[in-house]
């Protein structure tokens, strides 16, 4: 019941907090998590819930099943955290958790064809009630644009495999090695390397094509 | 640098740990517009990824203290890990079986085992008047 009042103090007045930047801060959080604190959590939920979002987002290219796989991975932090090697990256877990959850996801979506996906998947939420008014002509011409290559280089990403989307989010955008990124996705460092090669040629491939 | 060793490499190049290799890169990417087209585009669409990202909606926090309010259950993204116990019992059992296995392969059968039983043959006896044929064992 702690990390409920935590959570109620911390994203419900959006406090400002001094978040955990290192392992070892990562490492006293869940000491004190562990210890009672009810603090502790919610600093963790407030230091990954965007970049995992983001994460899961371009992975499975739709905005509110993302949210609920990240829920879903808060969940299993939270109730697996005693068990949580403190010698390891506390990143890289939490990333691994997020990306099993999104690669069930997407394998769930392409054994069932019945499951509905959003038809523009990448302008869904809130996000496009605040960005595309109704009539398009009135916006300027460079927020047009931008809104415009934004939803092209998203569409691309989602035209690259899944395993070549994953290594190359996680490189590209959520910054990450080659060592994180190889355990996160369960592969060798060689694999790794080879589908990120793959990857940003056929990004950058894909890119040129439709800008052209 | 030709074209070829550019893209090649270019993976090399972005992730920056090789300076001589982000010279001779750089050199090319001077004269060759192509190949700095491809690397303006890959840049640029990476750049418009990052400013394209999203923010948790509104309802996300008090959603996953509902959620973990009520501790509600999710799917384990990992296999379910057997105790170290039967793992073992596996290993050993499984080790066994493949023993057994390449024992009937590679172990040749004992002579007196390959060697098959007499044969044990009837002979006729023919009885004169009667239409009849009785055999007798040897």
């Amino acid at each position: 019941m702690a990390i409920i009042r935590f959570l109620r103090g911390t994203l419900g007045r959006r406090r400002v907090t001094t978040l955990p930047r290192t392992q070892a801060d990562i490492n006293r959080v869940i000491e004190a998590h562990l210890a009672g604190d009810s603090h502790a959590f919610g600093q963790i939920v407030e230091r990954y819930q965007s970049r995992l979002i983001n994460f899961v987002y371009r992975m499975t290219g739709d905005r509110d099943r993302a949210e609920e796989l990240v829920q879903d991975t808060f969940l299993r932090v939270h109730r697996h955290l005693h068990r949580f090697d403190r010698e390891r990256n506390f990143s890289t877990w939490i990333y691994t958790i997020a990306s099993n959850l999104a690669r069930n996801e997407l394998r769930r979506r392409n054994a069932s064809p019945f499951i509905p996906t959003d038809p523009k998947p990448w302008l869904s939420g809130p996000e496009q009630e605040t960005h595309e008014p109704e009539d398009p002509g009135h916006r300027p011409d460079t927020e047009f644009d931008r809104e415009e290559v934004a939803q092209t280089v998203r569409q691309t990403v989602e035209r690259l495999s899944r395993d070549h989307r994953e290594v190359f989010v996680l490189r590209e955008l959520e910054g990450k090695s080659y060592e994180e990124i190889a355990e996160i996705v369960s592969a060798s460092l060689g694999t790794v390397k080879s589908r990120l090669n793959r990857a940003r040629h056929q990004f950058a491939e894909l890119i040129l094509r439709r800008l052209r | 640098m030709t074209c070829a060793e550019f893209r090649r490499c270019y993976s090399a190049y972005r992730d920056e740990h090789d300076p001589g290799l982000a010279a001779a890169m750089d050199d090319h990417l001077e004269i060759c517009p192509s190949c700095a087209a491809f690397d303006q585009a890959f840049r640029d669409g990476v750049e418009a990824l990052r400013v394209a990202s999203v923010a948790p909606s509104e309802g996300f926090g008090s959603r996953l203290e509902e959620r973990l309010t009520t501790d509600e259950t999710v799917p384990d993204p990992f296999p379910p890990r057997l105790p170290p116990a039967m793992t073992g019992l596996g290993a050993v059992l499984l080790l066994t079986l493949i023993g057994l296995a390449l024992r009937g392969l590679f172990v040749a059968p004992s002579p007196a085992a390959a060697e098959p039983p007499p044969l044990v043959l009837a002979r006729a006896h023919l009885i004169p008047g009667m239409p009849f044929v009785i055999f007798d064992q040897e």
